[in-house]
């Protein structure tokens, strides 16, 4: 379990991830990865995998492998993970051993700790992980997209992988590289920030200039318009007051020669008078 | 899953139950480190049954308290009886 204190990250991350690390990378090989409902038959069919890997002549296919008689099955159902051991059991009556390790607390049977739970017999495990990942009928039968991850597992079938101690070491350089090419990404990603940071706050000033101009050149144009508005206005009005002009000579002309206003004006003539009057 | 764990985990008679206090992913300090952890208790429990002919011994040091909290000396990942000559 002290693996976990150097693990301090909140994030999940599947079996897959881990065992592309370094250090598992060249010492675990998978055998068989298997997806499958929750339950007691699958559940049993997954152990009796797990057994049926431990058969020495089926390894002898892969020279990678041990030939030894261990296997595991990393079992997740999410967002659970537990491993699920064939082992030797030193009886030659029953020469092989399910062992369980769950790092989880559970409330009923380990709540403080992690545990490794010995099974009697090949059902023991079967019985436990199907009370363990008890899942409701009516889910499983649904098969709902959406609720098919708290129904199911994916099993990792595991064996250790023959390795060289030119081979171990060689893993401890590829981690150790690893760690540097990162830090020259994380790097790299930095000093990309930098000048895009710079890029969009010029951006930003051209934007508000802009702007600035836009509303400049529509106050002028409000003020054009204006202008426009006031000439037609003074044109009306120096139209208006030449007319003026006219007609009121017009009438003068007219009084002045009878010494009183004609008896019958045009109509437009007396209208002007009596608005000048 | 929350730190109390579920509650579908029962006793069967057909088993026994190794567990030490304050080993519990949560205590050690990661919060999601179960798959962590069960990799690497697969990586010690499959070369401890390699790196020894007595698996009464291999039993014993799985049901002892070093084995469930630390990763034991005498089982180096780069010793050299767990790798090939």
């Amino acid at each position: 379990m002290k693996i976990c204190s150097l693990w301090t990250h909140e994030g999940h991350f599947d079996v897959d991830d881990v065992l592309a690390l370094p250090m598992f990378a060249t010492t675990l090989g998978t055998l068989a990865i298997e997806d499958n409902w929750c339950g007691p038959e699958n559940f049993r069919a997954l152990y009796g995998l797990v057994i049926l890997y431990c058969d020495v002549t089926m390894l002898k296919k892969s020279s990678l492998l041990r030939d030894d008689t261990n296997t595991v099955a990393i079992i997740t159902r999410p967002p659970e993970i537990v491993a699920l051991f064939n082992v030797p059991s030193g009886d030659p009556e029953s020469p092989f051993l399910p062992i369980l390790f769950d790092s989880h607390p559970r409330p009923d049977l380990h709540p403080e700790g992690a545990a490794f739970i010995f099974f009697a017999d090949d059902e023991g495990p079967i019985q436990y992980l199907s009370l363990l990942f008890q899942t409701y009928e009516v889910l499983v039968e649904s098969k709902a997209w959406d609720t098919s991850p708290l129904g199911q597992y994916t099993a990792h079938v595991l064996k250790l992988q023959m390795s060289t101690p030119a081979e171990a070491e060689q893993a401890f350089y590829q981690a150790n590289i690893r760690i540097l090419v990162d830090q020259v990404s994380f790097r790299d990603a930095t000093t990309r920030k930098t000048p895009l940071s710079v890029e969009v706050a010029s951006l930003r000033g051209q934007m508000a200039l802009q702007q600035q101009q836009i509303d400049r050149m529509a106050e002028d144009m409000a003020s054009r318009e204006e202008l426009i508005l006031l000439r037609h206005e003074v044109e009306r009005l120096k139209r208006a007051a030449t007319h003026e002009q006219w007609s009121g000579s017009w009438v003068e002309g007219v009084s002045g020669r009878s010494g009183a206003l004609p008896r019958r004006l045009p109509m437009y003539v007396t209208q002007r008078v009596f608005e000048l009057e | 899953m929350d730190e109390s764990g579920s509650p579908n985990a029962v006793y069967l008679p057909s088993m026994e139950v190794f567990s030490y206090c304050g080993t519990n992913q949560y205590t050690a300090g990661g919060l999601s480190a179960c798959g962590l952890a069960s990799v690497n208790a697969a990586l010690l429990v499959l070369s401890l049954f390699c790196s020894t002919s007595d698996t009464q011994e291999a039993l014993d040091t799985i049901r002892s308290q070093d084995f469930v909290e630390v990763r034991p000396r005498t089982h180096s990942l780069f010793d050299r009886n767990l790798t090939k000559e």
